[in-house]
Parts: C-alpha cells; structure tokens; sequence
C-alpha cells in the first residue's frame, strides 16, 4: 500500500517513520493514537487518487487538516492512514460575493484573499492556522456567530469524494442542496475537496463596549438584556474574573480590570445600539468603558486558551452550549463546582450565543488529575444539556463528547444518524468510533472508559 | 376482512377528499393533529405502498405534478409553542401561518426576517428567497426541527441554540428538498429583533448592497429593470409574487448580468443570492436552471449520488412523492 501512495504523491508526502507521530494528537490534547502511515497529497487530483486507492483497499482513513479539533475529531485511534489536507490551499476563483477554495486553506487566509471590502465572517479563534476543511466538517463557529451565524451559514456548496471513489461538486441551488449535510458531519460521510464561501461586505466602522461587572450573574444577566434591548452585536463575549487574572498574568495582557468582563463589538447602528448596551450594563450594575483602540482587548480575548499555559502544562476545553437565558444559572453552578472539588475552571467564551468554553486544568503526568478534569467536564456538559442545551456548539464531538450523544439524543434520533453514516460509509472507513455513533467503540484504556462510559 | 387504506387511514386521523390544483393532485387528504398521528400516517403510507405528498396551504408547490395517494396536511400542526425573547427563537409547529407567525412575533417586537404567505413549514422546505437578500436563505434561519421520516420516526434535530455541532444536520439538508426526504412537524427558528422596512429605487446596486442595506432586487418588467435597495424604515414597498415559473442560479453579485439578459414576462433578482426568479416567457439555454412550474423531467438539476443516499437513509420505501 504505501509504496502505492509513494507512487501517487512521491516519496515525501507519505510519513511512515518515528514523523508520523506528529498525525498522532489534535488540539484535544487528553489523548492520542497513531496513525499507520500518514499521506499529504498535493493537489485535488492526487487527494482524489489517494483516497479512491484507499477506499478500494478499505483502509480505515482520517482525515485531516491543520489538527487543531479540540474534540479529537483527527486522533487516529485505530492505526488509521491519515490523509493530510493541508497542501490543498489553493484559492480557485474570486468572483462576486464568492470564493472557492481548497480544505486546507487557512480560514484567515480567505479574507486575505478576497477584495478589500469584503470579509469571510466565520472566526473560529484557531482561525490564523485551522483549515476551512476543518471548519466545514465542525461547523466551527466564533465570536461572529452571533450576527453572521456558524461556519454552515458561509457554505455555499462542495465539492466531495464519497467512499465509493465518487466525486460530486454540488451546485450552490437553494433546492436539494446536499451541502448541508456535510457541514458539521466531522468527516464521516466524505472528504471535502473544495468549499465554495460567502462573502460579506465589511461594516463601515465597528465599536467595542467593555463591561466590567463584580459579580458573574450580573454579567450574565446584561448578555440577555443586550437581546431583549433589541441589539444584535457582532461579537459578545465574557471572560471571568479567573480566566481574567489568568490573561492579565501572559503576554495577551491587556490591563483588564480584574473582575467579570464583557466584550461587545458593534457593526451597525452604533449611536443608538451603544446607548442601548450602556443602559443594559448601568442597569446590571456594571461598569464600562469604550476603549479607542480595542485591539489589545480582543487580543486578550484570543489569547485566553494560550494563556492557560501559565497555569497549567494543559487543559480540557468544554463546549457545550445553554439558551442564553440560562448563563446566569449554569455558571452560578460551575462556580459552585469549582469550589466544591477544588478545581480551578476559568470561564471564556461566546457569551452572546450562550456557548461556553470552561477551561478545567490537568496535569499531563498524573492520571488522577485528568480523571478529575473530565469528571467535571462530564457534569457540566450534563448539566448544560439537561438546561436545554447541546454538548457541543462549535467543536464538534469528536471522540471527546460521544457518551453525550444518547443524553441529548434519544435511541430513534440515534438510529436515524447511524443510518446516514452507513449509507455513506457502509465498510466504516471514515473516522471510526468518533462522532454521530449508535454503538461506542470498545476503549482501548483507562483514560477512553472516563471519556466514553458514565460512573 | 382486510379494510382498504382509506379505511385504515381513517381510524389513524381525519381523512377528507383529495385535491386537484393542477399541480398537486392526491386521492385523499388527511389531517394529523398531533406528530404521533403524522408519523402513524406515514408509516400506514409505508406499509400500503402509498404515496405521500405534506403540505400547508398547498400556496408554492415548486418541481413537478404531484399525484400522490395521500396529501398529508399540516394545517392541525398549526401552534406556536414558545417565543424566546431572551434566545431570539421561536419553536412552532410546521402547518402555522407564517404571516400570523409574524404578527404574533411583532407583538413581541421580534421578526423572522422573510415574507412568505404559507405555511411554516413550507418556510423551511421551499426555502425561497426573499427581498431581504444580504440576510440569507430561510435555512439559514433554521435552529432545529422535529422531522418526521419515511420511516415514520419522529426524530429531533438540531436546537434552538444558535450554534449546534452536535449532530447531522437533517433539518438542513431538508430544507429545500421540498418534503421529498422527509416532513418538518416542529421548527425552532431564529429571529431578530423587529424592524420597519421599504424599498428605495437605486442607480447603483453593488454600492447599495455594499453599504448593508437589508436587502437589493432588480425587477424587470416589459424589458425595464429597476433597481431597489431594501431598508430599515417605515415607507413604500413593493409587491413581490411569490410564485414563479423558473429561476436562473448564477454567481452571488451577477444576478444582474443574467436578469438583464432573460426574455420573460417578469422577473426579480435577488442580488447577493445567486438567483433570477422568472415569470413567463422562455427559460434561457446554458444557463444553470431550476424548473419550477410544469416540469416534467430533469426540474432541479440535482442528480447527486449523495441525495440518493439521504432518501435511503430517510426515506427507504420511497414514501414521500418524487418532486425532483
């Protein structure tokens, strides 16, 4: 088989040796496998070969971008052939209010390709490295989700190979559209081969408002009072008090007050959408400020996961996502865990769309720790669940979240998704034992039971 | 003794004489009013070998003559269940007006930024452009849904969370398959706060779109095409049909290239959507093409090995009438 690959995409671009175990662990740090031999195809007509050649062997395939999924959704767990995406960056065409591009262009990328008045709206945190292969597969979401909505929004159509060697460019019609179901599908059903992208005019001029509130509820509270204010902001985000004194204490440092902070970007209608906002934090007993360069702040923001470094060697990002009329209950109970077990979780996240982002420190050499970590995580994302929420609002679920797929869904709604999964893959060649699953995997360790199995 | 469907079909939910419109043509109506009947309805289509056909208002039906055994009405499904205030969603049920739908949300000073005269779930399922065109398409605007499969599983999908990386995303992908892969029961859709709107006549399109007016048309009438921003603010507006006979798919920013050039009786651009929507007149050759009244053969241009796999994943027995 690899001597097959070689002959595809040359010597260089399959890994075999002790290299290859850089394909081994994504952005979701907790875990990681080993891939059987890794592949980096160079253009769409080798990825279609070397994906064709492997389907056709039925050898089990992951594929990959610049691995930043922070659910695991790249880890090989099974010796799988990685096939690498990432030199499939190639911008297409420019046209209109549309780019099309390879999967493993960098997202920021594409609004540096396209004309200087308009922009790609999706701005996952990871977006100056992950690939918008990626981003498609997760349905990867950011700070502008709030007004543009999710990467989902920003798919016009794509063009896949199938596991029966097919390959179908979908046409961007509003009518039988298979587009959407690839979006968010964690790379179960295809690969994607080229995405074709929405492009949006840039607003005239922005504005942030900072909120610095005392107390977490009262931040909470202002997030759903800016919405019933009848403001939609282009960005909203919270940083608590702990995930501030974190920040304050890295190089993303930007003299935040240490206390619980709102981040509001505005894009439109800003006299009145700012005197609105203002209301909303005064009547929260919040304070504020409206920063002329704004900059550092959002840096901050950016900066925040890094930022953990400084207290811990590693963490596990949750991603689960309430209504945002429950934050101020959700938090008031991971505030409460925090201290019950003795953890720290800094709390950063996409307040405006309710998706939170607790970040729970472990220690990578000690077991106990990651036990615990994930013990937490487990309940908070149970909770959130049980609030009316979903296990994952951007991440995706990955090998991370599989046990929360039958608290969300029940056994009908599961049996619905397995069938689409063997429709589109019935040998089980793409992404095993992650994602949408009626049956878990069997875990290979310790660390897979505290994942996959409930106490 | 073996009862006929029809028979059958009667001790599951109201069943009344079919429709001839033309276009849709079933041999029965029935009217489920709660999903269990729904799903009991189109598992009784399965096993009886019958054709289904769901619909509201029967207002937009788009691809082709439908003849179909039963036409399952969603008129009963007819509740809103919650507006959220705070979330920006409503959750309502598929056979709802979507007009009284608006009027209800205005009274909680919130909108779904579209016009549509049907039903909610023709909404969803036509997902039909609107004037609004830098706000997206409908499915856009779909958080989540409660579908009813070939199958007759009644299967949640998605939330009413704006984000939602949790799962296939089956609302989505029905949205614009016209009831052919599965039936809405429930959507939870997003919305805005409300907002007064009124066309504007504009020399420059491109500028009036890049200076994020809610929306930009072209309207072409007796070989004339004039231009209309959309924008906040109480004032004039314009009377869109809603009904067509064949749109033009083209690049977002060319709708007025192909509107300019198009021999029909009336036709809107929907500029930032990539599509000329036509009434009358001869659909231009070469052109990526969608047949939406009379068609007979190929209406969508769609033929995706993919689709097929969706209708075997959602709709095995080939319940739901073939409109593509």
């Amino acid at each position: 088989m690899i001597e097959e690959l070689r002959k595809i995409v040359g010597d260089k671009w399959v890994i075999t040796g002790e290299e290859r175990k850089l394909y081994s662990f994504d952005g979701f740090t907790a875990v990681s496998g080993e891939p059987s031999v890794v592949v980096l195809p160079g253009n769409e007509e080798e990825a279609v070969e070397v994906l064709r050649y492997l389907f056709s062997r039925k050898a089990k395939v992951v594929i990959r971008g610049s691995g930043t999924s922070l659910s695991g959704a790249t880890v090989p767990l099974q010796g799988e052939v990685v096939v690498a995406m990432t030199r499939l960056n190639k911008v297409y065409s420019v046209e209109g209010y549309e780019i099309e591009v390879g999967p493993g262009i960098a997202n920021a990328m594409v609004t540096k390709s396209a004309p200087k008045d308009l922009f790609y709206a999706p701005d996952p945190s990871s977006y100056v490295v992950s690939s918008i292969g990626g981003n498609v597969s997760h349905d990867s979401g950011g700070m502008r989700v709030v007004k543009y909505g999710p990467t989902f929004n920003s798919v016009l159509s794509l063009k896949v190979i199938l596991t029966n060697g097919e390959v179908e460019e979908f046409t961007p019609s509003p009518f039988f559209n298979p587009t959407s179901i690839f979006v968010g599908s964690e790379g179960t059903l295809g690969a994607i081969l080229r995405a074709r992208l929405k492009l949006v005019p840039k607003p005239k001029a922005r504005k942030t408002i900072v909120g610095v509130f005392q107390t977490v509820g009262d931040a909470s509270r202002a997030v759903v009072g800016i919405f019933k204010a009848g403001v939609v902001p282009s960005a909203l985000e919270m940083m608590d008090k702990t995930s501030v004194s974190i920040v304050e204490r890295s190089r993303y440092k930007a003299g935040l007050p240490l206390a619980h902070v709102l981040l509001i970007e505005l894009d439109e209608d800003l006299e009145e959408s700012i005197a609105r906002v203002v209301k909303v934090i005064r009547d929260n007993d919040g304070e504020f400020f409206e920063p002329e360069d704004d900059a550092p702040y959002w840096n901050a923001r950016k900066g925040a996961f890094p930022a953990m470094g400084v207290v811990s060697r590693a963490y596990l990002t949750l991603d689960c996502n309430v209504p945002r009329a429950k934050l101020p209950l959700i938090l008031s109970k991971v505030e409460e865990m925090s201290r019950n077990k003795g953890v720290t979780i800094a709390n950063v996240f996409h307040a405006g769309d309710g998706n939170l982002h607790p970040l729970i420190p472990f220690d990578p050499d000690d077991k106990a720790s990651l036990r615990k970590a994930i013990e937490v995580g487990s309940e908070i994302t149970e909770l959130a669940i049980s609030l009316g929420g979903v296990p994952s609002g951007e991440h995706g679920i990955g090998l991370e979240k599989v046990k929360f797929l039958e608290r969300y869904y029940n056994a009908t709604d599961l049996e619905v998704m397995e069938r689409i999964r063997k429709a589109f893959d019935p040998h089980g060649l793409l992404n095993p034992c992650k994602s949408f699953l009626k049956e878990k995997c069997q875990p290979k360790d310790e660390v897979f039971r505290w994942l996959w199995e409930w106490d | 003794m073996k009862l006929d469907w029809v028979d059958k079909l009667s001790k599951v939910v109201e069943v009344k004489g079919g429709i001839s419109s033309g276009d849709v043509n079933t041999k029965v109506e029935v009217y489920p009013a709660t999903y269990e009947e729904f799903a009991e309805v189109v598992r009784l289509c399965a096993e009886e070998k019958l054709k289904a056909y769901v619909h509201g208002f029967n207002a937009h039906h788009i691809g082709k003559n439908v003849f179909a055994d039963v036409g399952i009405s969603t008129l009963r499904l007819n509740k809103v269940i919650e507006i959220s205030e705070e979330d920006l969603y409503v959750k309502v049920q598929a056979g709802a007006s979507f007009r009284e739908l608006k009027e209800e949300l205005k009274a909680h000073s919130l909108t779904v930024p579209f016009n549509y005269g049907g039903s909610v779930g023709g909404f969803a399922s036509t997902n039909l452009p609107s004037v609004f065109t830098s706000l997206g398409y409908p499915k856009d605007w779909l958080l989540g849904a409660i579908v009813v499969t070939g199958l007759g599983e009644v299967v949640k999908s998605g939330s009413t969370t704006t984000k939602f990386s949790s799962g296939y995303k089956i609302w989505k992908v029905l949205s614009g398959s016209l009831g052919w892969l599965g039936a809405y029961a429930e959507l939870n859709v997003r919305l805005l706060p409300y907002f007064e709107y009124h066309f504007e006549e504009v020399k420059d399109h491109e500028r009036a779109f890049k200076d994020r007016a809610l929306g930009v048309i072209g309207v072409k009438v007796g070989g004339e095409v004039k231009k209309f921003a959309v924008k906040k603010g109480d004032g004039e507006k314009l009377e869109i049909p809603e009904v067509f006979d064949f749109s033009i798919l083209t690049i977002r920013g060319k709708e007025f290239e192909e509107i300019e050039g198009v021999n029909a009786d009336f036709c809107v651009a929907y500029y930032g959507l990539g599509i000329v929507r036509c009434l009358g007149g001869t659909p231009p050759k070469g052109k990526k093409l969608v047949k939406e009244r009379g068609c007979e053969g190929d209406c969508f241009n769609a033929n995706y090995t993919s689709l097929k796999l969706l209708k075997k994943s959602l709709d095995p027995e080939g319940v739901f009438f073939d409109v593509i």
